[in-house]
């Protein structure tokens, strides 16, 4: 390294040479050996063969695959240990797949028995172009900048310029108007909002039978929507589906913690939390009637719900938020209000100063 | 011994063959016992009911080989981490349609291959990456070796 005290960048391409350029001198090639293919005239002969059958293999395997396609019934299926499957796939795959793993096979063995293996060099070369070149298409340019004339018609330049330019403003306004702009008033109306309310009844998800409070068993889930769900169709049913999903669960009200803020959002131990997980959305009802856990299956974040939802294990930052509930006149379980909190994943612009802390009270 | 358990505690019965007997059900009734499985089981059980992991060693076992009786106990009874579904809210004829179902589900033929315990992409993934991935790097050490030479 000691003669060697330029560095790279100090070299034009020019002064480079192979021989001055290298840390440690160029060992060159290892002597040429032949292989057994070119030494035994026998064995030269047997790769030929083998390349020759394995092209001449898949001819046929590509009318096989014509034959299988029209005589396999489509309805066929085959059954070896483990493996169920259509007899027409395992065919067609098996035959077409065969011949190209042939073509493939014989191309190696040709490639690295038949053709020739004496090993070259070729030298790298600068990416740069020639000192000439570079000259030749400045002048180019330098010409053709001239000949357009912009030098005294400048206007014409300027006017080019802002039609270009101006093109910007449609892409603009079109890719802007995409969707509403989510301001305070539009989430305050969308996502910040359920369709639950005021004595609205929760209902079974798929029967929409109402709950009644004295038919929940201590230990029982149930998912469930809100009744008024019925009355949307179509997408906008999906969409309120998608915030108003809840999991009502009955837990013996001695063996959890109810904060005294919380007492009356809950019927004897009957309590309800959004189904819908803080961290990224999946609804969850993966519940531990024991430890009262109820865990998201997508990023395993566990919240507590005999402790008002606070998040116990996983990525979720925030407490599951819980759906203040009541019974009615006839004993059905009634939501007392909306969500007090906006439900589901965190977003930018979200207020999450009211969400339960642990030790919230 | 039955009947000393019982008279301790009360707590639902062994229920009647037909209260978790499927015969009868119709095809609209196996639709909607798919509907309340996929709601209320699935997030444990599986999609097709081939069982999951819970957290701390827990998990739900697998509905492949259990019985009707079996599943309707459960269901009453919440053995273990599993919750209650009672009566008030998922009556016998909803668990008789999700039976039903399970039943439909684990008799139709898998003709789509190696299933690969059917329990999502997880095991797909791991055969993929490591018998798939593996072989393409086999062959690729093959592909780029200089072969046998003759001395």
């Amino acid at each position: 390294m000691s003669n060697n005290e330029m560095t790279p960048s100090d070299r034009t391409p020019e002064d480079r040479t192979p021989d001055q350029d290298q840390p440690v001198p160029d060992p060159g090639l290892e002597p040429y050996v032949e292989r057994f293919s070119d030494a035994d005239p026998d064995a030269g002969r047997r790769v030929y063969r083998q390349i020759v059958t394995m092209y001449g293999l898949a001819p046929i395997l590509a009318v096989a695959f014509v034959v299988c396609y029209f005589a396999i019934p489509r309805d066929a299926a085959v059954r070896i240990g483990p493996l169920h499957t259509s007899a027409m796939n395992l065919a067609l795959g098996g035959t077409a797949g065969l011949a190209i793993l042939l073509i493939g096979l014989a191309s190696i063995h040709w490639a690295k028995q038949i053709m020739e293996d004496r090993e070259v060099v070729e030298e790298r070369h600068p990416v740069a172009s020639s000192a000439q070149d570079r000259r030749e298409m400045g002048a180019a340019w330098r010409a053709g900048a001239a000949d357009s004339r912009l030098g005294r018609r400048k206007m014409v330049g300027l006017a080019l310029g802002s039609a270009l330019g101006a093109l910007a403003l449609p892409a603009l306004v079109t890719l802007a108007d995409l969707g509403p702009k989510p301001t305070s008033k539009v989430r305050a109306e969308t996502i910040e909002r359920t369709i639950w309310a005021e004595g609205v009844r929760l209902v079974n998800d798929v029967t929409f039978t109402p709950v009644k409070a004295a038919e929940m068993q201590i230990g029982e889930l149930v998912n469930a929507q809100p009744e008024n769900l019925k009355k949307y169709h179509g997408a906008e049913q999906q969409t309120e589906r998608a915030k108003a999903s809840i999991i009502i669960v009955r837990m013996d009200p001695a063996s959890i913690k109810i904060p005294d803020s919380r007492r009356d959002w809950q019927v004897g131990g009957i309590l309800s939390y959004s189904k819908i997980c803080t961290h990224v959305g999946c609804p969850i009802s993966l519940w531990e009637q024991q430890t009262h856990h109820l865990l998201c299956p997508c990023h395993q974040s566990t919240f507590d719900l005999g402790d008002s939802g606070v998040v116990v294990f996983g990525p979720a930052a925030r407490a599951l938020p819980q759906l203040p509930i009541t019974v009615d006149s006839e004993g059905y379980l009634v939501a007392r209000s909306d969500f007090t909190v906006p439900v589901g994943p965190s977003y930018f612009e979200r207020d999450s100063r009211h969400d339960f802390k642990k030790g919230d009270n | 011994m039955a009947a000393y358990v019982a008279s301790l505690s009360p707590g639902p019965r062994i229920p009647d063959a037909e209260q978790y007997s499927t015969a009868g059900l119709t095809a609209e009734q196996i639709a909607r016992g798919g509907e309340l499985f996929r709601t209320n089981c699935s997030a444990c059980h599986n999609i097709e009911g081939r069982g999951g992991a819970l957290p701390n060693g827990s998990y739900a076992p697998s509905l492949m080989n259990t019985s009707g009786k079996h599943i309707y106990e459960a269901m009453r009874t919440g053995p273990q981490q599993m919750p209650v579904f009672a009566s008030g809210t998922m009556t016998d004829q909803d668990v008789k349609a999700i039976i039903g179902y399970l039943n439909a589900t684990h008799a139709q033929p898998s003709d789509g291959g190696f299933a690969l315990g059917g329990i999502g992409p997880v095991s797909e993934g791991l055969w993929g990456w490591i018998i798939g991935v593996g072989a393409c790097v086999l062959a690729a050490i093959w592909l780029a070796r200089k072969g046998t030479r003759s001395r």
